[in-house]
């Protein structure tokens, strides 16, 4: 999803910057010449600039959420609890060495995700 | 104004009206492609994943894997088709569909086995899992993509608006199983695993040494007995860590039919999609079976209790559809130990001393053990 948002982005990006680039020099041509065809593909350039303008605004708004994995090592004898990261191949009440406080055995009480924003 | 002036405003109110229309259904496939090109991003993310997990595999067993029969094999099985029986005529027709599932599995098993002969078991169902995921994520894509093609084709609005309303909730769906693909390549567990977790808890918290104690009762099925304030406490679920749901009722009919025990109640905890408004890790009671899928094991579990009047009651974790099939969320695991006392009042509160009673975790049992 994050790639293919960015994806867009980079791209309705580089199309309104050229939409306001063409606008701005119609319009000079516009002021400069007075020459009336030009004010046509500027009504044109607009709608196209405010469509191109509101998919942006809509893809930059759009949240995808960021999440940490978390792991929870308990103590089976003084509940001494460690907070980690997973790593492939963990599982809940797999053996996960001896407590730091009690030489007591540990094992991961739980694994799951957190959101971070 | 004269006649002609209303015809050209008669005109211009028609033309306007025919523009706005074709603007409409401009917009309306504009949006539908968009769905259409992130659904086959996904799949397509989700072939990717199930190749170099079997690579993975491959290599942690130490064996060669030619790419090109790999990717072949895999596009095959996640073409692949369930038939679903007949049902014009009804009778009997979850021990077919029973049947047809279990050949499905065991055909998946064959298959992985036959690219990956060394693969241990739960390396096995976690590809199994990725495997399924994305055979529903290409379905889904395909099933869209078709409709889309047929409104385009016979220029049907309406046809196109159904479908335009319908994608928000299968993009719900898609989302769910896309982040499935992370759960199953690691192995951690998920939210539908809330059941399993529940039972692993009831057995960890009573009795340590009953891990060592179990007992297959059918296939990837275990159960431990427990005791618990002077009942006996018979916990049954899918055997983990490898991403399995069991077979539930083959256990039960084992433990009742067979074996004659004489459950006071049968307790099932299982995950359940919350609504909109509600918060998750909400614990929820209920009475009956607690088990989702195609209904084959709710039906047999309704079937054997209702034949021996036994008592079903339920415990329900509440959760979205992307938090049942990705990571378990936080919210959820928080509420393990709430599910857990609950499970505990339910049996305290309705059987006394001396009777039995069995707990089943219901749900995919990836990442918890036992």
């Amino acid at each position: 999803m994050r790639e293919l948002r960015k994806k867009w982005i980079a791209l309705y990006s580089a199309l309104m910057f050229a939409i306001i680039v063409a606008i701005a020099f119609f319009t000079l041509a516009y002021m400069i010449d007075q020459n009336v065809p030009y004010s046509y593909v500027i009504i044109i350039l607009v709608p196209f600039g405010f469509y191109v303008g509101m998919n942006l605004m809509r893809l930059a708004k759009l949240k995808i959420p960021k999440y940490r994995m978390v792991k929870v090592v308990k103590c089976r004898k003084c509940g001494y609890v460690k907070v980690g990261v997973p790593q492939k191949g963990d599982y809940v009440f797999k053996e996960a060495g001896t407590c730091p406080r009690c030489k007591g055995p540990m094992y991961i009480a739980s694994i799951y995700k957190e959101k971070v924003s | 104004m004269d006649g002609l002036d209303w015809l050209a405003w008669l005109i211009f109110i028609m033309l306007f009206a025919y523009i706005n229309r074709e603007l409409e259904i401009y917009r309306i496939i504009k949006e539908i492609e968009s769905y259409i090109s992130l659904y086959k991003y996904i799949r397509d993310k989700a072939v990717g994943t199930v190749i170099s997990s079997f690579k993975e595999v491959a290599a942690k067993v130490g064996a060669k894997i030619d790419t090109r029969q790999l990717e072949q094999r895999v596009s095959n099985l996640i073409e692949s088709v369930l038939i679903f029986p007949e049902s014009k005529d009804p009778f009997g027709i979850i021990a077919k569909l029973k049947h047809v599932v279990l050949i499905q599995n065991e055909t998946l098993t064959l298959e992985v086995k036959r690219l990956l002969p060394k693969a241990e078991l739960a390396d096995i169902e976690n590809l199994k899992n990725l495997i399924a995921a994305a055979h529903e994520l290409n379905y889904i894509y395909k099933a869209v993509e078709h409709i889309y093609r047929q409104g385009r084709r016979f220029k049907s609005l309406w046809l196109l608006i159904q479908l335009q309303a319908q994608l928000p909730f299968l993009s719900e769906y898609v989302k769910a199983l896309e982040s499935s693909l992370e759960s199953f390549s690691k192995g951690f567990p998920i939210g539908d695993s809330a059941g399993s977790m529940v039972a692993a808890l009831f057995i960890n918290k009573y009795s340590p040494n009953g891990f060592m104690n179990l007992e297959e009762l059918a296939e990837n099925t275990i159960a431990v007995e427990v005791p618990f304030n002077g009942r006996r406490v018979l916990v049954v679920k899918a055997k983990g860590p490898s991403g399995v749901t069991g077979r539930l009722d083959d256990a039960l009919e084992r433990l009742i039919v067979r074996r004659g025990e004489k459950p006071a109640i049968i307790v099932t905890v299982d995950a359940s999609i919350k609504f909109e408004g509600e918060k998750s890790g909400t614990i929820v009671d209920g009475v009956g079976v607690a088990i989702g899928g195609l209904g084959i094991e709710k039906f047999n579990i309704e079937e054997i209790t209702t034949k021996h009047g036994i008592t079903l009651y339920a415990v329900l974790v509440k959760m979205s559809i992307p938090e049942a099939f990705s990571v378990m969320s936080k919210e959820v695991a928080e509420s393990m130990e709430k599910a857990l006392n609950r499970v505990e009042e339910i049996i305290l509160e309705r059987t006394k001393e001396g009777d039995t009673v069995i707990l089943v975790g219901v749900g995919n049992t990836v990442g918890v053990v036992p």
